[in-house]
C-alpha cells in the first residue's frame, strides 16, 4: 500500500504545549503551529494511536502513530486535549428508566449530578459499544458513555434490557 | 447572595438581579442565555449575558447531587458561585467537541474560552451568539430576535428549562390497556369469546360437585338406606348429568375455537397494516437509521407475537383465572379449613413468580435481539452476495454466520436452561400441597369433620387447581415476550414523522418550476451542520448543475427541495410558496428523481414504468419507455414489458435498470426534476444513451443535476459549485472557467485524465 499520502509525524520533533487561553498549540521540525486541532482515528479501540493533527482550518499536518512515543510533557498536553474534545459524561447509576411509547425518559447520576433527559428511538440510541461499555444518545444530541460493570445491580437490571 | 428560582424563559431580568445583587456595574443585559456545565464538562447550572459592552459568565452551584431534593424531585433554587466579566470581546463562536461545547471569545489580541455547554443548549446559545455578534457589528439587536424554547421530545408542547420531556408524557403507561388497542374494533365478537370462556370455566368447576361429591356422597355412601333401584336411578342420573355437562362443554369449545378463529385473520392484518403504515408516514432518516432485518422482525414476529398473546394467551388467562376464583369459592364453601390450607402455599409460588418476572424479561430481550441479529446478516450477506464472490469471502462469511447461529443458540439454550429450572418448581410446590392436604383431610374425615365425597372433591380441584397455576406461570413468560415486542412495535406507531404536512396545505393550480432557496441550514446530527446559510435561485424551466466534492452536501440540497428532510432554518419556495406549505401530493407529483441508487419493485417492467400512475395507458408506458431509450432492449427480453424485475426478478444490466426507472419519472412528468448522479455508474456508451433519455426528460422542465462528470452538464445554464455546505462559486460554464477558481480546477483536472486515457489508447492501439 502506498503510505506517501500520509504523512506520519516524528514524535521525537514534537513538542505539544497549552497556550495561556488553555488551547493546544504545536512546534514540529522548526514551525510553530499557534493551535492545532487533535482527532482521534480509532476512538474506542486505540484512543492514544493514529492521532490526526490538523490546523483550525482542518488542513492535515500529519498523523502521530503513538502518543507514548511523545515526551513526557507533550503526551500529558496532547492526552488532555484529547480528553477535553471527546469527553463523555458518564452515567454512574440509573436511578429510574421509564419506558414510554416512542421514548424512554431516564432519571441518571453522573458522579455527584443528576439529570434526566429522553432517549428517542431506543433500539439505535442504546448499544454497546464493546462487550462491557454502552453508549447512550439522549433526544438533544448529548452522547453519554455507561460502563456496564461499574454500574450497581439495580442500575444494570434497568439499563441491560435495553441495549442493543 | 440569597438562592433564587431558575427562570424558564426570558433570563435577562433575572441576570440584571443577580449582576446588582453582587454589585457589578452593567447596562442593560441584551442578550442572555443559559448553560449547564463548568470548565471540568460537570452538569452545573450556569448563565452567559451580554450588557452591550461586556460578556457575563455566570456560574452556579446549582446542579450539584447534596442540593438536590431527590425526594420531592423539585430542581433547586439557582445559587451563584462565581461571575466572570470579559471586555473588550469583538466577536462570539462557538467551537463543538463530540458530545461538549465551548464559548470562545475572540478580542483584537486573542481568543479565550468563556463558557461550557452540552449539545443540549446548543440551539440556545447559538441565537445568543448570532445576537450578539449582530450587536457588536450594528449596534443593535436583530429586528426579528429568535427565541428558542425548548419542546418535550414526546409531543412537542414547551417544557421548562432543565428537562427534554413533558412530565405528562413521561407518565403515560404503556400497558395492557394500550395493547388491548389493536382488538378495539373487535370488541363484540370479543366480548362473545369472553362470554363462552366463562360458561365454559363455570361447567368445569361444577362438574366435581355432581361427579365426586354427590357420586361418594349420595350414591356409592355405604351408609346409604336406599333401595336398589333408586341408587340405579341416582347412578343414571348422575352420570347423564356429568355426559351432558361434557357435550354442553363440548359445543361451547367448537363455538369458541370456531369465534376465535375467525377473528385471528383480522387481528393480525390489523397491526402488521397499522405497524407498516406507520412506517411508511415516517420520515427517510428512519429508514436510514435502523437495520431492515430490524425493521422486518418488528412487521412479523412481533406482530406475531402480540396477536399470539392476545389470541391465545389473553383467553387462556381469563378462563383459568376464572377457575381459580371458582374453585376457591367452592372449596371454601366446602371446608373453608381445608380450603385455607391449600391456599396457603400461594403466596410463596406468587413471590417466585415475581422473582422471575424480571429476568426472563430481560432473557427474551437478549433472545431477540440475536434473532434480528441474525436476520439483519442474512438480509446483508444475501444483498452483498456480489461482493462476497468478488473477494472470495464464502468461507469467511459462513464462519460469520455460523458464529452469529452460535450465539443465538447460546442464548435459546440459556432462555431454556432457565424456563426448565423454574416451571418444574410449581409441580414439585402443587405436589407437596396436594400430599398435605390428602393428610390434613384424611385426618379430618377420620374425626367426622368431614365426608369421603368432600375430600375426594378437594382431591380433584386440587388436581384442577394445577392446570391454571401452571398456565398462570407459564404465561408470565408470554406475557414478557408480548410486552417486550409491543414495545418495539410501539416505538414505530408513536414515532412521529420528522416531516408533517401543513395544517392548511396550499395547492397551486399549476406549479412552473421555479424554485428559490433563501438562507438554508441543515444538519442530519445536531452540532454537524451540512448545508450553511445556502442561497439559490433557480428560473422555471432552466438547468442548474451542481458540483462539489463527495460529502459537499449537494445531494443535501435535492433532498430538501423533494421535502425528503427539513430544513433548520431558512426556507426553500417553489414558484414563491415554501415547500412546507406545498401539499405533499402536489409536492410529491411535481417533483421527481432520478439518482444513482436505482430501485425497482417486484413485479412487470410495466408495473414499475406505471409505478406513479398506475392507471396509465399501455400506450402510455410504451411511450415512457420510448421517451427513455429504453423499449428496445426491452423488446429483446422474451418476456417483454412482462418481464418480472425487482428481488428475485430477471437480471438487468445497471444501464438498463436506470433508463427504466428514467421512464418512470417520465410517467411522473414532474415540473422538477432532479438528476442525483444518474450516471454515475454508467459506462460512456451507456452514458450516452442515458444522456439521449434524459435530454427528452428534461425538456419544459427545471432541472437540477448533480454530477461528478463536468461533461454532463455541458447544458446547463448555470452551474453552482458547493464547498462544505456552502456556494462558493455560481455562473455559466464560460463565467466559472474565466473565474478559474474550484470548478476550472476541476475541469482542468477531468480534461486532462481524459487527453491522458485518449493517449494511452491510442498507443494500445498502435502496439
Amino acid at each position: 500500500m502506498d503510505n506517501e499520502l500520509t504523512c506520519y509525524l516524528d514524535a521525537e520533533k514534537i513538542i505539544f504545549r497549552t497556550n495561556e487561553n488553555g488551547f493546544c498549540m504545536m512546534e514540529y521540525a522548526d514551525e510553530i503551529y499557534k493551535r492545532v486541532n487533535l482527532l482521534k482515528t480509532c476512538p474506542q479501540i486505540s484512543p492514544h494511536k493514529f492521532i490526526c493533527v490538523q490546523k483550525m482550518d482542518s488542513t492535515e499536518i500529519g498523523i502521530i502513530k503513538d502518543l507514548n512515543e511523545l515526551d513526557e510533557e507533550s503526551k500529558i498536553v496532547a492526552i488532555n486535549e484529547l480528553e477535553k474534545k471527546y469527553f463523555l459524561p458518564e452515567i454512574t447509576k440509573f436511578v429510574s428508566i421509564k419506558i414510554k411509547p416512542g421514548t424512554a425518559f431516564m432519571d441518571c447520576i453522573f458522579g455527584n449530578v443528576r439529570k434526566s433527559f429522553a432517549v428517542r428511538d431506543v433500539s439505535h440510541n442504546v448499544f454497546y459499544v464493546d462487550n462491557h461499555t454502552a453508549r447512550i444518545n439522549d433526544s438533544d444530541g448529548n452522547r453519554y458513555i455507561v460502563n456496564i460493570n461499574k454500574l450497581n445491580k439495580k442500575s444494570r437490571k434497568m439499563i441491560e434490557p435495553l441495549l442493543y | 447572595m440569597k438562592p433564587k428560582k431558575i427562570p424558564f424563559e426570558n433570563n435577562n431580568d433575572f441576570i440584571s438581579d443577580i449582576l446588582s445583587t453582587e454589585k457589578i456595574k452593567y447596562e442593560k443585559i441584551v442578550a442572555s442565555s443559559q448553560l449547564d456545565m463548568n470548565e471540568s464538562f460537570d452538569f452545573y447550572d450556569g448563565f452567559v449575558a451580554f450588557d452591550s459592552e461586556k460578556i457575563f459568565v455566570i456560574k452556579g452551584k446549582a446542579n450539584s447531587l447534596d442540593k438536590y431534593n431527590v425526594i420531592k424531585r423539585k430542581r433547586p433554587d439557582f445559587l451563584c458561585e462565581k461571575i466572570s466579566v470579559f471586555e473588550n470581546v469583538t466577536s462570539l463562536r462557538i467551537e463543538k467537541n463530540i458530545t461538549t461545547c465551548v464559548l470562545v471569545a475572540q478580542t483584537d489580541s486573542q481568543e479565550k474560552q468563556i463558557a461550557f455547554f452540552s449539545f443540549a443548549l446548543l440551539e440556545k446559545v447559538s441565537v445568543f451568539v448570532e445576537n450578539v455578534n449582530y450587536f457588536i457589528e450594528n449596534g443593535v439587536l436583530p429586528e426579528k430576535i429568535q427565541e428558542i424554547n425548548s419542546k418535550c421530545v414526546s409531543c412537542g408542547k414547551e417544557i421548562p428549562y432543565g428537562r427534554s420531556y413533558c412530565k405528562k408524557c413521561s407518565e403515560k403507561k404503556l400497558g395492557f390497556k394500550r395493547i388491548f388497542t389493536f382488538f378495539s374494533k373487535h370488541k363484540f365478537v370479543f366480548a362473545i369469546i369472553i362470554l363462552l370462556m366463562l360458561v365454559e370455566a363455570a361447567l368445569v368447576v361444577f362438574v366435581p360437585q355432581v361427579s365426586t361429591k354427590n357420586l361418594y356422597d349420595n350414591v356409592l355412601n355405604p351408609g346409604n338406606t336406599l333401595g336398589y333401584d333408586q341408587l340405579m336411578k341416582a347412578l343414571l342420573v348422575t352420570v347423564g348429568t356429568i355426559a351432558g355437562i361434557k357435550v354442553l362443554n363440548l359445543v361451547i369449545k367448537i363455538v369458541y375455537q370456531f369465534t376465535t378463529e375467525s377473528l385471528l385473520p383480522k387481528i393480525i392484518y390489523n397491526i402488521k397494516n397499522e405497524v407498516f403504515a406507520s412506517m411508511q408516514k415516517l420520515s427517510l432518516g428512519f429508514f436510514t437509521s435502523k437495520q431492515t432485518g430490524s425493521l422486518m422482525e418488528r412487521v412479523t414476529r412481533d406482530s406475531n407475537n402480540i396477536y399470539f398473546f392476545m389470541v391465545d394467551g389473553m383467553p387462556g388467562v381469563i378462563t383459568n383465572a376464572i377457575k381459580l376464583v371458582g374453585i376457591a369459592i367452592v372449596i371454601f364453601t366446602m371446608s373453608w379449613k381445608l380450603a385455607s390450607m391449600m391456599l396457603l402455599g400461594t403466596p410463596i409460588i406468587v413471590l417466585f413468580v415475581m422473582l422471575f418476572n424480571k429476568k426472563l424479561r430481560t432473557i427474551h430481550h437478549r433472545l431477540w435481539l440475536k434473532q434480528t441479529s441474525i436476520s439483519s446478516v442474512v438480509n446483508d450477506k444475501i444483498n452483498g452476495h456480489r461482493i462476497i464472490k468478488t473477494f472470495a469471502k464464502e468461507d469467511e462469511e459462513t464462519k460469520d454466520f455460523k458464529n452469529k447461529s452460535n450465539d443465538l443458540s447460546e442464548a435459546q439454550f440459556y432462555s431454556k436452561k432457565v424456563e426448565s429450572i423454574v416451571f418444574p418448581f410449581y409441580s414439585v410446590a402443587l405436589f407437596l400441597v396436594g400430599g398435605f392436604i390428602l393428610f390434613a383431610g384424611g385426618m379430618m374425615v377420620l374425626r367426622g369433620e368431614m365426608s369421603v365425597g368432600t375430600l375426594m372433591s378437594f382431591i380433584v380441584y386440587l388436581e384442577m387447581i394445577k392446570e391454571p397455576v401452571e398456565f398462570m406461570t407459564w404465561v408470565l413468560n408470554w406475557w414478557e415476550r408480548c410486552f417486550d415486542s409491543s414495545q418495539r412495535v410501539f416505538e414505530i406507531i408513536d414515532s412521529k414523522p420528522d416531516i408533517v404536512e401543513s395544517e392548511n396545505p396550499q395547492t397551486l393550480e399549476k406549479i412552473n418550476g421555479g424554485i428559490k432557496i433563501q438562507n438554508l441550514d441543515f444538519e442530519y446530527e445536531i452540532g454537524r451542520p451540512i448545508i450553511k446559510n445556502l442561497n439559490l435561485e433557480i428560473e422555471a424551466g432552466t438547468m442548474v448543475g451542481i458540483v462539489g466534492k463527495t460529502g459537499a452536501g449537494k445531494s443535501t440540497i435535492v433532498n430538501l427541495i423533494a421535502r425528503l428532510y427539513d430544513a433548520k432554518r431558512g426556507n426553500i419556495f417553489i414558484d414563491g410558496i415554501d415547500v412546507r406549505d406545498l401539499s405533499f401530493s402536489q409536492l410529491r407529483k411535481n417533483v421527481g428523481m432520478v439518482s444513482q441508487d436505482i430501485f425497482l419493485f417486484m413485479g412487470t417492467i410495466a408495473d414499475n414504468i406505471r409505478y406513479s400512475k398506475p392507471d396509465a395507458t399501455f400506450e402510455e408506458v410504451i411511450a415512457a419507455a420510448k421517451a427513455a431509450h429504453a423499449h428496445d432492449f426491452i423488446m429483446r427480453l422474451p418476456d417483454a414489458y412482462e418481464t418480472r424485475v425487482g428481488s428475485g426478478g430477471q437480471g438487468l444490466s445497471g444501464g438498463e435498470r436506470q433508463r427504466i426507472s428514467i421512464a418512470r419519472t417520465i410517467m411522473q412528468n414532474p415540473k422538477i426534476l432532479i438528476l442525483d448522479e444518474a450516471t454515475a455508474a454508467m459506462d460512456t456508451n451507456t452514458e450516452r444513451k442515458i444522456q439521449q433519455s434524459i435530454s427528452e426528460l428534461k425538456k419544459g422542465r427545471t432541472t437540477i443535476a448533480i454530477a461528478h462528470r463536468l461533461s454532463t452538464l455541458k447544458d446547463a445554464d448555470k452551474i453552482a459549485v458547493i464547498s462544505n455546505g456552502e456556494i462558493v462559486e455560481y455562473g455559466t460554464f464560460e463565467e466559472l472557467i474565466k473565474l478559474k477558481g474550484e470548478y476550472y480546477n476541476l475541469y482542468k483536472i477531468q480534461n486532462d485524465l481524459r487527453k491522458q486515457m485518449a493517449l494511452g489508447t491510442e498507443d494500445e492501439n498502435g502496439q
